[in-house]
């Protein structure tokens, strides 16, 4: 789980995790605005991600972003179709939030939860 | 009422007032539990209305989406089931439909749990059960339960009604008018009504048959019985009515319960209305009245014989009777014992048994005592005087003068001479006996005789003078004799009878010695007699 390396937000616990990454809250604890950006470079580590957070697949979290979607008050985060783009994003962006690999982590990034997977 | 008269209308009744207060026992229970069911039911229909939305709602809730979560209340009011629909953020109201009140009493609460952490409550959904539509259906469906029970128990009354009229009512109609046509002795059989040959109803013809025959016979029996028992009634009835003795029958009262004709013949009453009691027709009625009641209480007395004096309705002439008192039981217990009284009227024979003591008693000339009485009646006396210690005395009277009434006038003269002297004596007291002892001596006796002889004085000086007035024998001859009187009291004169008569015949004769016309006393009978 990582953010802008120059963000004030050191770590995050899961359930703060949830309530930003499922359009709950777009702000960090703190008070500061949050930007949820989703990385869909990788089918495996999206699955992976969803599976560790809220336990559930891709398409249930589809399901789940579908009803909310015509009221229109809460959007589904900006989906990044590969990594550079992604970091370049987190890297631009001071309140940038997203997941990678701990493989894929750059020096744009500083992680705030690991998910052991 | 035609309903007490006519059967099946009544067993129709009496089955569609059971059924329909069976319909209405049914449809209140019926409508209770459609009621419960529908209740039941509508609030397993919410149930699943609110798992239906529980995830969506819980979405919105998590997002606090109000455009969600009102499209969610709204939904749900719209269901006939609901009356109205919130959301709330854990306890604290956030999204109500319209159709919400706060204050309803029927709330369903369903919680509504985290949509990623289901051990987690984020709020409620409230629902409200539309209980007017719930209400509603029940009592349709309960109503139209009602009116098939209804329709089904008036169904069951006409028909039964009608079988009641068609396999009991009507033949037994038919039957009553038969059997009210039946005429007691006429050996007329009913028929059994078709197809009724095997059940009750042919039963019951079959027992009316026998019946009918045991009545005849009975009847036959009864006839034969009754024509005797009126011929020995007749018999009897004519024993009674022309017996020749009178006959009475008495009841415990002493009232006449029946007479027979000879009976008035012998009181001469036409009824026995006239005198009600038996006492009442005879002389003696206080002692009558007592003896009856002594003989009813006696159990050994059953019959008794006496002789009474009945008082004639006309001019109330005695009549002698001969009566036969009989007790005559009760036939059953405890039945009052009534008396019969036969009686035959004695009358002549009494006093022809009258006259004959009389004559054998009494002088036939002056009706005076003859002598064989008068002794009787002197030793009567003498044996009382013994038994008070007293006195009595008596008179011996011979006429002077009176062989030559009859030497010269005849013997008529004499006897007519006798019967004025008869007459004369009989008046000087009742209480003094007079007897004549034979041709023209008399003897008088006197029952109290006091110590100074007083009374035998004045008695012997009323006789003398009485007898010396003349005596008219017929319109031309009267008569001029006297008495001479000797008297003996008893016990100074005599202690028999026999020593009385002679110690007065003594003093007797010295009278006649002395000039006759007086009177003397026997002498003392302690001299030499």
């Amino acid at each position: 789980m990582v953010v802008n390396a120059e963000s004030s937000i050191e770590s995050l616990t899961h359930n703060e995790l949830v309530d930003i990454f499922m359009g709950r809250y777009r702000t960090f604890p703190n008070g500061r605005s949050v930007t949820v950006y989703e990385n869909a470079s990788d089918q495996q580590v999206r699955e992976a991600f969803y599976r560790s957070l809220v336990n559930r697949n891709l398409a249930q979290v589809n399901a789940y972003w579908a009803r909310l979607q015509f009221s229109g008050r809460v959007r589904q985060p900006e989906e990044i179709r590969n990594l550079e783009s992604l970091s370049e994003r987190i890297g631009s962006t001071p309140s940038a939030i997203s997941f990678v690999r701990s493989s894929d982590v750059t020096e744009k990034m500083k992680v705030v939860h690991r998910f052991d997977l | 009422m035609i309903f007490n008269r006519k059967l099946y209308i009544k067993v129709a009744l009496v089955i569609g007032i059971g059924a329909f207060i069976a319909a209405v026992v049914a449809s209140v229970f019926f409508y209770l539990d459609t009621k419960f069911r529908a209740e039941q039911l509508a609030t397993n229909q919410i149930s699943q209305l609110a798992l239906t939305v529980e995830s969506t709602a819980s979405v919105a809730l998590y997002v606090q989406d109000a455009e969600l979560a009102k499209e969610i209340v709204q939904g749900l009011e719209i269901n006939d089931l609901v009356a109205g629909a919130m959301l709330t953020e854990g306890d604290k109201a956030w999204m109500g439909s319209r159709g919400f009140d706060l204050q309803a009493a029927e709330v369903i609460r369903f919680e509504i749990h985290h949509p990623f952490f289901s051990d987690q409550t984020l709020g409620k959904l409230l629902l409200m059960p539309n209980q007017a539509y719930i209400d509603e259906r029940a009592t349709q469906g309960a109503v139209s339960q009602a009116w098939v029970l209804a329709i089904q128990a008036l169904a069951i009354a006409v028909l039964v009604s009608l079988l009641v009229h068609k396999t009991l009512t009507a033949p037994l109609n038919f039957l009553t008018q038969k059997v009210e046509q039946i005429v007691p002795g006429a050996n007329a059989m009913l028929t059994v009504p078709r197809r009724h040959e095997k059940d009750e109803i042919g039963c019951l013809v079959r027992g009316i048959n026998t019946l009918i025959n045991n009545l005849n016979e009975s009847l036959e029996q009864e006839r034969g019985l009754r024509a005797r028992t009126e011929q020995l009634e007749r018999k009897f009835r004519l024993i009674f009515e022309k017996a020749s003795a009178g006959i009475c029958l008495v009841d415990s009262n002493n009232a006449l319960l029946e007479v027979n004709e000879a009976f008035c013949l012998l009181s001469g009453s036409q009824t026995r209305s006239c005198r009600s009691t038996l006492v009442e027709w005879f002389e003696e009625q206080a002692e009558l009245e007592e003896f009856l009641h002594n003989f009813r209480s006696d159990p050994f007395a059953n019959h008794v014989e006496m002789e009474l004096q009945l008082r004639t309705v006309d001019s109330d002439i005695l009549k002698w009777v001969h009566c036969l008192f009989s007790k005559v039981q009760g036939q059953q217990e405890g039945e009052e014992t009534i008396l019969e009284v036969m009686m035959y009227d004695v009358t002549e024979r009494t006093y022809r048994e009258r006259m004959i003591r009389f004559e054998a008693e009494h002088d036939m000339l002056t009706h005076l005592k003859n002598r064989r009485a008068g002794e009787q009646v002197l030793r009567e006396l003498m044996r009382r005087a013994d038994q008070n210690n007293a006195m009595m005395g008596l008179l011996l009277i011979d006429l002077d003068r009176f062989k030559p009434v009859n030497d010269i006038h005849g013997h008529e003269a004499g006897d007519a001479v006798l019967k004025v002297v008869a007459e004369r004596l009989g008046a000087l007291g009742d209480d003094v006996m007079v007897a004549r002892w034979g041709g023209d001596e008399f003897v008088i006796g006197v029952p109290s005789v006091d110590k100074d002889y007083t009374r035998l004085r004045s008695l012997a000086k009323t006789a003398l003078s009485s007898l010396y007035l003349p005596i008219a024998v017929n319109d031309e001859l009267e008569c001029e004799i006297g008495a001479s009187i000797g008297i003996a009291v008893y016990p100074h004169h005599g202690s028999t009878l026999e020593q009385m008569l002679e110690s007065a015949d003594m003093a007797m004769y010295e009278v006649k010695q002395h000039g006759r016309g007086n009177f003397r006393f026997g002498r003392l009978s302690t001299g030499v007699a």
